[in-house]
């Protein structure tokens, strides 16, 4: 169901302007009047509800925007060093590890073999558990440069 | 976009969208944060200059995403009493109007908004909405039946009291 002069029951509630052809119409059709009817009540209530505003300047409203612009710009530049610094870290951490397991291997074996307190069992943990460390940090950075 | 062209944007635009959120969450301090977050975001998406015809649709379809987010997560369930400073009240008018708005589903409140406060037309409300232009007639025709009913059983309330 659509009435052709809808668009100007509407247009005439917006801007008054009520032609006498379309108040006669509007008698006659009981869409426009329903449309009238609701049409009205909103655009009153429009009306006051802007009698609320406190907006911001558009100069206000246009720095902030160009604040934020900038610094999604510095976060989008920010990105690929720290995917590359992340990716290197995690390069570094494995070549760090491989190297400590096969330099030192029977040191890596008397770790778990010999009883603790030894100096080179204190360094070997403290290699293994920074290369770990390393890996895992690695990762959450690339993670998180990447979300 | 430069500086003068968002100036003439903000004043043909910034009260017709602070009412179109005000009325459609109930919450004139949600309206206030909305409208600056739609017109950060219009900013940000570096349009070239547009006519504020054009940059009218895009602003409600900007507000209308933001509104949706919010219904979404389950904000802005409840209505808050705007505070009527330095005007008279109607108040019969105040509450049919909102008695009404918080009857009906959000998305009838956009379209019958959009249509008779707005004036747009169902290409522009598509545009604003997100919704299909063939969708908006038959959307808006079952919101309209709906809102005369509401508005109709006030009346008879009235009449009856």
């Amino acid at each position: 169901m659509k009435c052709d002069r809808e668009q100007q029951v509407i247009e005439a509630t917006r801007n008054g302007l009520w032609t006498s052809s379309l108040r006669d119409h509007l008698r006659h059709c009981a869409l426009c009047t329903q449309t009238e009817l609701i049409a009205a009540s909103l655009r009153g209530d429009a009306v006051k509800a802007e009698r609320l505003l406190d907006l911001p300047p558009a100069g206000m409203v246009w720095r902030r925007a160009q604040a934020t612009r900038r610094e999604r710009a510095v976060q989008r530049a920010a990105r690929r060093p720290f995917l590359i610094v992340g990716a290197l870290g995690i390069v570094y951490s494995v070549v760090f590890l491989l190297w400590g397991i096969f330099q030192i291997p029977q040191s890596v074996y008397r770790v778990f073999i010999a009883p603790p307190g030894l100096t080179e069992h204190v360094a070997i943990t403290g290699v293994v558990l920074s290369a770990i460390l390393a890996i895992a940090g690695s990762c959450v950075l690339v993670l998180e440069t990447k979300r | 976009m430069d500086e003068q062209t968002f100036h003439a944007i903000y004043a043909g635009t910034a009260k017709p969208l602070w009412a179109y959120i005000a009325r459609l969450s109930g919450r004139p301090d949600v309206a206030n944060d909305l409208v600056q977050e739609t017109y950060c975001r219009f900013l940000t998406a570096q349009l070239r200059n547009m006519e504020l015809a054009q940059a009218k649709p895009y602003l409600f379809r900007i507000a209308t995403n933001l509104l949706n987010d919010r219904w979404r997560k389950g904000e802005d369930v409840t209505w808050s009493e705007p505070e009527e400073i330095g005007c008279e009240r109607d108040l019969d008018m105040q509450i049919d109007v909102r008695d009404l708005m918080q009857q009906l589903k959000p998305r009838e409140r956009q379209l019958l908004w959009l249509a008779y406060v707005e004036g747009m037309t169902h290409s522009e409300i598509a545009k604003s909405t997100g919704l299909h232009s063939m969708s908006i007639r038959i959307l808006l025709f079952r919101a309209r039946q709906r809102a005369a009913e509401l508005l109709r059983q006030k009346e008879r309330a009235l009449h009856e009291v």
